[in-house]
């Protein structure tokens, strides 16, 4: 047999090396490609846990978070949690040197990836609430006293139907240290405004004039919150014409519904210890009806009917109220008085200690924080 | 009549015919295999390019105040504070705080919006030392901040920014500290008139649409085409302004 020779197989072993080269060099590019696509999806689930966490720790919040001190933190509630695909989450509590709160969330993945998010969040203070009510009423401009009004600022009286069950101890303590023990005057007029008082109406405590612009956001907010604050931290939203009066199934308050601002007739009812916040953006006509707990009016408030409310009113514009309050009201524009008005530490202080009051809000301007 | 060793033209024609056959086999079967491998890994390079910059991009927007921090947009180019850093202030007195972030605060660059109880201001930072006295958790390290002004009486936190801008141009996704060259974060596969920024309602910023289309690829005569679709991003701002009625 002879001997030949050729090149036939070392081509063809080469030609497959080389496809079986250009095969690997794509296996391989191909799997970094899976990998990083892993590890940024890992990186966006453990930031979205994290977030998650955050958002937790705002909705579930605890009042003992007040007593934090400047650098203190806790753990958050819920403290920590899994979800269904095995990422762990968790966040604590720190208190800011402003007072305000930082949310630090931080979530972990089944496979190690780990990210944060950090938010702030305020908190009102109700003992700075307190001084934005130092009369029955408190007016930013001229204040006209109506046939048969009446103005009480220095019985401090417990509202009709409301006893120790209702008012606490630390209303009067509280509204002592903060407001002084002694009578308040029925209206508290701004320096150079005119008080007109009709020969039939009461001003239980006198009138005073004292400039009552200096506190911050004096008749955009309450307690240093400024209104949008309180839009923020509102129950509900009220525009209009409203009728309030309460709602319930069976036992069970309805706290969806906007109109129902909770039951001060019948404190032992469904709704009996609902004490909403509600923010009016615009002007509000209410015409009868009852509520309790906060109604912050970022433009004027007409008052008819009859409309019965136990708690704190914080007006932006004009009022023109006939109606009867338990707490105290504060207006910036001219306001026209009928209807009664009495200063009520107890009234005031269920309101401004209310769970719609004290759960914390975000921060006016940014409360998402950069996470590294 | 000697026995002569060799080919006949016969036998010569069928081996050059069946040598160029076989060639022109390899030929086609190398051709495929590169241009497939060339499609494979343009396509895996855009991929990588949208998802890169849709990543970065997401992280540097997403907790940014619209109002405050998103400066001029346009379709190729959006201006921003680009934060570096968080700070919590813990000793008030040393303006100390307890800092993490991409890298340390640097003057030379970068400003620091301070958080307090009133509204945030930003002041520019005067220099930035290592610091002592607190107790750090993990992630964290201690940064002295000096700043002009001086830092509010009510300074609770800090945030360290440098004034940055985000181009698409040259065919990638570029980003420009300060004044300083676009340097690029992608490869360069991005198709420059297909790419764009948009914010989502220019009066009231709740977020940006990036949209991203890589750069067609062609390979000899078999025309040219996209290794991938156009991909579009909508990147929402954390910040942005709360509805009246919205909840944390």
């Amino acid at each position: 047999m002879r001997n030949r020779r050729g090149a036939a197989l070392l081509t063809a072993l080469l030609l497959l090396f080389l496809l079986e080269l250009l095969a690997a060099a794509l296996l391989v590019i191909g799997t970094q490609h899976r990998s990083m696509v892993r590890a940024q999806a890992d990186a966006w689930q453990a930031r979205a846990a994290a977030e998650g966490a955050v958002r937790l720790a705002a909705g579930d919040w605890s009042s003992g978070f007040d007593t934090l001190g400047f650098g203190d933190s806790a753990t958050a509630i819920p403290a920590a949690g899994t979800l269904p695909d095995g990422t762990a989450h968790g966040a604590r509590v720190e208190r800011l040197r402003d007072g305000s709160f930082l949310l630090a969330g931080e979530g972990v993945t089944r496979t190690g990836a780990a990210a944060n998010a950090f938010a702030r969040v305020r908190t009102a203070d109700p003992l700075r609430m307190w001084a934005d009510f130092p009369a029955a009423f408190a007016g930013g401009a001229d204040v006209e006293l109506l046939a048969g009004a009446v103005l009480d600022g220095a019985n401090a009286g417990t509202p009709p139907g409301w006893g120790s069950a209702e008012c606490s101890p630390i209303a009067a303590l509280e509204r002592s240290m903060l407001l002084g023990a002694g009578p308040l005057p029925a209206v508290l007029a701004d320096t150079g405004a005119i008080v007109v008082l009709d020969s039939t109406a009461l001003a239980i405590g006198g009138i005073v004039h004292a400039p009552v612009h200096s506190a911050p956001f004096a008749f955009d907010g309450l307690g240093g919150l400024r209104m949008a604050d309180l839009a923020r931290l509102a129950d509900h939203h009220v525009a209009g014409i409203v009728t309030p009066g309460p709602s319930a199934a069976g036992a069970v308050c309805d706290l969806s519904n906007g109109n129902n601002w909770g039951d001060p007739l019948t404190p032992s009812s469904a709704c009996g210890d609902y004490r909403p916040l509600i923010h009016a953006p615009g002007d509000l006509h209410i015409d009868g009806g009852t509520g309790q707990g906060v109604l912050a009016v970022a433009g004027d408030l007409v008052v008819t009917g009859g409309f019965q409310f136990r708690g704190a009113v914080v007006v932006r514009g004009h009022v023109a109220w006939d109606g009867v309050a338990w707490g105290a009201v504060r207006a910036g524009g001219v306001s026209r008085l009928a209807g009664r008005i009495h200063h009520s530490d107890c009234a005031l202080w269920r309101a401004l200690h209310s769970p719609s009051v004290g759960r914390p809000f975000r921060t006016a301007e940014r409360w998402w924080l950069p996470a590294f | 009549m000697t026995a002569r060793n060799g080919y006949g033209l016969v036998e010569a024609v069928v081996a050059v015919v069946l040598c160029a056959l076989l060639a022109a086999l390899f030929a086609v079967l190398l051709r495929d295999a590169a241009r497939a491998a060339h499609h494979a890994g343009a396509t895996l390079d855009a991929a990588d390019a949208v998802r890169t910059a849709a990543v970065l991009l997401a992280a540097e927007l997403r907790p940014l105040d619209p109002h405050e921090d998103v400066g001029s947009a346009a379709r190729d180019s959006l201006a921003l504070r680009a934060f570096r850093g968080l700070g919590i202030l813990c000793d008030p007195a040393t303006s100390t705080f307890r800092y993490r972030g991409l890298r340390n605060p640097d003057p030379s660059k970068d400003s620091v919006i301070v958080l307090g109880a009133g509204r945030d201001s930003v002041v520019a930072l005067a220099a930035a030392t290592a610091g002592s006295g607190c107790t750090t958790l993990p992630g964290e390290r201690l940064q002295r901040l000096t700043t002009t002004p001086a830092l509010p009486a009510d300074a609770a936190a800090g945030i360290v920014f440098e004034a940055g801008s985000y181009h698409l141009s040259s065919n990638a996704l570029r980003y420009r500290p300060g004044r300083g060259g676009r340097q690029p974060l992608t490869a360069d596969v991005l198709d420059d008139a297909g790419s764009a920024f948009t914010l989502t309602t220019a009066s009231d910023p709740r977020g940006v649409s990036l949209l991203l289309a890589p750069v067609a690829i062609g390979w000899g005569t078999a025309g040219r085409w996209a290794p991938v679709a156009p991909v579009t991003a909508a990147i929402g701002f954390l910040n942005r302004p709360a509805r009246p009625d919205s909840v944390p």
